[in-house]
């Protein structure tokens, strides 16, 4: 490897192929917000390699999105497993399953990513902060570096492009080593040039950081950025590419729409 | 660490930021106007007794400052429960068996005259007394020029009155007295010993055969000064003194409490600033609670979605909880202390609005000691540390997941708790109402009743908050909708946030509902007392003058042709203490003295009790109607 070492724990399942970033085992979850309740995910399984790039996706109401919040930790399933590498979420109490999102996941948002009243190098350092630590002195020259934010790190977020503020979410996300980086829409919010660049940069983090990300997303460009691509629809899992192209993963999609 | 980012993002939340300091601000200047004043009515009430304060030697005989330079030991006094000692008491106690001379005092009208026929006042406008001479030597007072007055027409004046008047012994000036105006001689000026300065109450000294016949009590003396004889204690010799006038009905006071037996409204005035401040101090405790509290949930809810992202990306509720009450915790000692100086102002200024009421004594000075600082600064951090707990609570609903994109949408409806403390504080205040109205206690009960029930109200109107809003947004709309396309956005806008309205609406409802509580109850109760007083006077004409009317004008006005009934009346205060009240608080009450005589003729006091024959020199009975308390005098 060529950069230096975090002092931060990277996770054993960063190592590609040893083990799998994170796996969901006949997941349901019911989204109770309707006025009854219907299955957002439905007895869902997946496996996601370490150090992949990997798809999620789906019409609108297909379960992208609550797939995403369960394997991350953001919401609780009804029943099934998840697991991130040895850990079982659904055995972790609310205080655990923060420190492991503090530590062990990364997330960049379609947008609203940032705490506006906090600069670039806070930002990306906040998680390190929240945990209590501090920055090690080589690995953020490194990171920011990567994701060529060189410059601009006493600059405030509002001061930045989109995707400029697309890219310090990355950089926050990497500076923990997390095991998976979980992105959601991340070019949603984007022109086409800057999205092409962020997804350069998010096949960079996983080819050449050896980190995992997986990604939300409707858009079968984005989608051909990745290593494999999972399709939901109505809750259930119902298909996946390897090396997906933009036309295979266009005309995969207007099938669903259809039937949907 | 989560002061950290509290600091970081405070940069750029100023609005917010400001919103709270000022709100602890002038939450901590009230807290620290109520410490001056509590701190005042504590201890000017006893300075006051103890004769320490300047301005406050006492002309009539100077109890508050007797005895200080020519004896070690505080004399006692005995004081004749207001209702005079007869002068063979005086007579008792003047013996030399229990090691004391005793002095009587005789209060006497007497008002100075300018040479255009308006009165003098003395200092800060207030009234002169007449004494009798040989009251002197209670204060003592000391010949400064002159001699000691002799004649029914010589008269002594202190230094500050004579100066005022500007007449020197041999002089002549005009006095009103019981006698009507007449024309008197300066035969000496005397001053205070020990004692620099303005007299707290200017000082006019008669020859002690005048003063009998000018007594405002005749044939009775004020109060009656001991002087102990070398080498007796003022223990000792109010021992003696009590043992000596057992029977009679008459108090005997030494020390810091002699002050009491002589001016009236030092009495009331210190638990009157207690009250004040207490009752101020605990409204304004829950005013800055709910307003602090409003403006960090306010924040709280224009940073829920930065709130959630730090959520997602790793902080615990915990941590942002602190961020809250960091945010207040930060901004809570600079507003504290920087409250103190505003607080010292306000004090500075309604000090004199309070004393223009007398609600306080004219010389009323406050007392700006080191604790009331110190309280202020540590209520008001307290009452950011509870404000920003409540607004902190509420980020604890904050989901992670809605940093992803979800709308930010607020948690609808009411807790059930919530609603049914609600309702619980409705009735409570419809108990209270209904009891109110049926009861017609003295002022003070009813306006304790008002203020329990402005705060219940206050409080339930808060809890009931986002409820009150959606009910006044259903009036309210419409009329903004009519007003145009703002208007328009304004209600569509406060039917969906409508918590956020309640937490904005909820502390002007507070502010709002409590100034209308202080200054109407206020006013409302003088609007009655004038009415009573007005609806009271059935006589065709009211005479009156700049001073009082001298006595011997009803006297002269009765005989007259054409006038069928006359009643001489004046106005006073007494000070009650309630039976069976355990602390015993003096409560100030106004007082009516009429003459008994053809009393029907002239006033109407919807006596509901007894009947006015009764009156008399000694059968005095209050009676009391409606809000104010008649007191019944004597003729």
């Amino acid at each position: 490897m060529t950069h230096p070492t975090p002092r931060t724990q990277p996770s054993q399942s960063a190592v590609p192929g040893v083990e799998h970033a994170v796996q969901l085992r006949d997941v349901t979850k019911r989204d109770g917000r309707g006025p009854r309740p219907v299955l957002a995910l439905d007895h869902v399984s997946a496996d996601i390699p370490g150090g992949s790039f990997t798809a999620v996706m789906g019409p609108s109401d297909s379960g992208k999105s609550t797939f995403l919040h369960c394997a991350a930790g953001l919401d609780r399933v009804n029943s099934g497993e998840v697991r991130l590498g040895s850990t079982y979420l659904s055995r972790l109490g609310e205080a655990s399953l923060t420190r492991l999102r503090r530590q062990r996941i990364g997330f960049v948002f379609q947008a609203f990513n940032l705490v506006p009243s906090l600069d670039v190098e806070q930002n990306i350092t906040l998680p390190l902060r929240l945990g209590g630590r501090k920055t090690s002195r080589a690995w953020l020259p490194y990171v920011v570096e990567r994701v060529g934010l060189g410059d601009h790190l006493k600059h405030m977020p509002s001061e930045l492009s989109g995707g400029q503020q697309q890219r310090v979410a990355i950089a926050r996300a990497i500076i923990m080593r997390p095991g998976v980086i979980f992105a959601d829409e991340p070019t949603g919010a984007l022109d086409p040039e800057t999205a092409r660049s962020i997804l350069t940069l998010l096949r960079h983090t996983a080819t050449e950081l050896h980190q995992t990300v997986v990604m939300v997303t409707h858009d079968p460009h984005a989608a051909s950025y990745t290593e494999s691509a999972l399709f939901l629809a109505r809750g259930r899992l119902v298909s996946s590419l390897a090396s997906p192209t933009a036309d295979r993963v266009g005309s995969l999609m207007a099938g669903l729409r259809r039937d949907a | 660490m989560m002061l950290w980012l509290t600091l970081s993002t405070l940069r750029t939340r100023k609005g917010g930021l400001l919103g709270t300091f000022i709100a602890l601000l002038i939450g901590s200047a009230v807290l620290s106007v109520c410490g001056i004043l509590l701190e005042s009515g504590l201890r000017s009430d006893a300075e006051v007794r103890g004769g320490r304060r300047g301005r406050r030697g006492a002309p009539a005989g100077g109890h508050a400052r007797r005895r200080q330079e020519d004896s070690s030991t505080d004399a006692p006094e005995a004081d004749p429960g207001g209702a005079g000692s007869g002068a063979g008491e005086a007579r008792t106690v003047d013996q030399d068996a229990w090691g004391g001379t005793g002095r009587g005092d005789i209060g006497v009208f007497a008002q100075m005259v300018g040479p255009d026929g308006v009165p003098l006042a003395g200092a800060d406008g207030t009234q002169s007394l007449g004494h009798n001479w040989s009251s002197t030597q209670l204060g003592p007072f000391r010949l400064t020029s002159g001699r000691a007055p002799v004649g029914m027409t010589d008269v002594v004046l202190d230094t500050d009155l004579a100066a005022r008047a500007d007449v020197v012994p041999g002089d002549r000036l005009s006095l009103t007295t019981g006698a009507g105006t007449g024309r008197f001689r300066v035969s000496g000026i005397v001053a205070l010993q020990g004692h620099e300065g303005v007299l707290r109450q200017p000082a006019v000294f008669f020859s002690d055969a005048f003063a009998e016949r000018r007594s405002l009590r005749p044939g009775l003396v004020d109060s009656l000064g001991v002087l102990a004889a070398p080498g007796t204690t003022s223990a000792e010799l109010a021992d003696a003194v009590s043992t000596v006038l057992d029977g009679h009905d008459v108090s005997v006071r030494t020390g810091d409490d002699r002050g009491e037996a002589e001016f009236l409204d030092v009495v009331t005035s210190g638990p009157r600033l207690v009250l004040l401040a207490v009752s101020v101090a605990g409204n304004i405790f829950l005013v800055t609670i709910f307003v602090v509290s409003s403006t960090l949930s306010l924040a709280v809810g224009h940073r829920r979605r930065e709130m959630a992202l730090l959520r997602a990306v790793g902080a615990a509720p915990r941590q942002v909880r602190r961020m809250v009450t960091a945010e207040a915790l930060a901004t809570a000692p600079a507003g504290g202390v920087l409250g103190w100086p505003v607080g010292v102002l306000v004090v500075r200024w309604i000090g004199g609005r309070l004393a223009e009421h007398s609600f306080v004594p004219f010389d009323f000075e406050p007392v700006y000691g080191p604790l009331p600082p110190m309280g202020a600064v540590l209520v008001t951090v307290l009452t950011a540390y509870l404000a920003a707990l409540t607004a902190a609570r509420r980020t604890t609903r904050i989901r992670p997941t809605e940093a992803l994109g979800e709308a930010a949408v607020e948690p609808a409806g009411l807790g059930r708790w919530r609603t049914a403390t609600g309702i619980v504080l409705i009735l409570g205040s419809a108990a209270l109402f209904a009891v109110g109205l049926n009861r017609s206690d003295d002022f003070a009960t009813l306006a304790g009743l008002a203020n329990s029930l402005v705060l219940t109200v206050v409080i339930a109107v808060a809890v009931l908050g986002p409820v009150v809003s959606r009910a006044s947004m259903r009036v309210v709309g419409p009329v903004l909708r009519a007003s145009g396309v703002t208007g328009h956005l304004a209600a569509a806008n406060n039917s969906i946030h409508v918590r956020r309205l309640a937490g904005a609406v909820t502390p002007l409802i507070l502010a709002v509902s409590f100034a209308a509580t202080v200054i109407f109850a206020e006013s409302t109760s003088q609007h009655t007392a004038r009415e009573q007083r007005e609806a009271g006077l059935v006589a065709d004409h009211v005479l009156t003058a700049p001073v009082k009317v001298a006595p011997e004008v009803v006297e002269d006005l009765r005989g007259r042709e054409g006038i069928r009934a006359v009643t001489g009346l004046v106005t006073s205060s007494v000070v009650g203490v309630a039976v069976g009240s355990d602390s015993g608080q003096p409560v100030p009450l106004s007082a009516q003295g009429l003459e008994p005589e053809a009393l029907a003729e002239t006033v109407d006091l919807d006596l509901r009790q007894g009947d006015f024959d009764r009156l008399g020199p000694r059968h005095g009975r209050p009676q009391y109607h409606g809000l104010v308390p008649a007191g019944a005098g004597r003729g």
